[in-house]
């Protein structure tokens, strides 16, 4: 039996409010990144489900470019997060207060 | 639709543990098992080239990239209990939860109608599915994808500038 495309997008609503839930709760600033990337998966397996759907090409397209942009993404907010530790000695979400007021 | 529970079981499981946990390492290899069940996720969806990127660049470079700055960072020990107020705390775990009914409800009664595209079963089991997605990326997607490149240039020397010492 084949699994119906709203399956999966149901599975990547669940993700995705997972993936929120640790932005909220988390507090560790590198964990908090996971829960971005976990995000950005899921929206990728919503827009690979509705492109199988409609037969088109163009969410899968959508997908290989970001997932690139996701890797680039990483790379530079890593890169932030390795700076932000030198300064700070931190990487505590409640003590990266800088720009806060 | 047995495959399809069992995997969706494991990367809910990977997800809520991956938030659950504490120690970054222990979060981020959940996170892995999370980006491998997309991975068959895509398959499932006969997208098998999508499969491979994703558990190359997802699992592969990016899970590497992370466990190296934990590493790196020496965040091994426990990272501290967040203490938020209760009315945070409460509307931190009511308010996804909401996101994820409305999402769920909203995916489940706005049904797409199936449409008959240029990516269709019959065509991804005749030409396949990375000549199909390949032909598309190099014609109609060109611009972006050659921007792509370009984003990745930039992504690669703003990392070495960010991360430089000094």
């Amino acid at each position: 039996m084949a699994v119906s495309y709203y399956n999966y997008l149901i599975l990547s609503g669940i993700l995705f409010a997972i993936g929120a839930a640790g932005v909220v709760i988390k507090r560790n600033v590198l964990v908090i990144f996971m829960c971005i990337e976990l995000m950005l998966n899921a929206a990728n397996l919503a827009f690979v489900a509705i492109s199988r759907q409609l037969g088109s090409a163009e969410g899968q397209v959508f997908v290989f470019l970001s997932m690139t942009v996701a890797a680039a993404e990483v790379a530079v907010g890593l890169a932030i997060i390795v700076a932000l530790f030198r300064i700070r000695e931190t990487v505590n979400v409640d003590d990266l207060n800088l720009l806060k007021w | 639709m047995a495959l399809f529970i069992v995997v969706g079981v494991i990367a809910v499981a990977g997800a809520l543990l991956m938030v659950l946990q504490r120690h970054p390492v222990y979060c981020a290899l959940y996170l892995v098992v999370t980006m491998g069940c997309i991975g068959v996720f895509y398959v499932m969806l006969d997208s098998p080239l999508l499969a491979a990127v994703q558990v190359a660049v997802y699992a592969g470079a990016v899970m590497v990239l992370f466990l190296f700055v934990i590493m790196y960072l020496q965040l091994d020990r426990e990272a501290s209990i967040g203490h938020g107020q209760a009315l945070q705390r409460s509307l931190s775990i009511a308010l996804p939860l909401a996101l994820a009914v409305i999402m769920g409800a909203v995916a489940y009664f706005q049904r797409i109608a199936p449409a008959k595209g240029p990516m269709s079963a019959e065509a991804l089991a005749r030409v396949g599915h990375a000549q199909l997605l390949g032909r598309f990326l190099f014609t109609d997607y060109l611009l972006p994808f050659e921007i792509t490149s370009l984003v990745l240039l930039a992504a690669m020397i703003g990392a070495v500038v960010v991360a430089r010492r000094g």
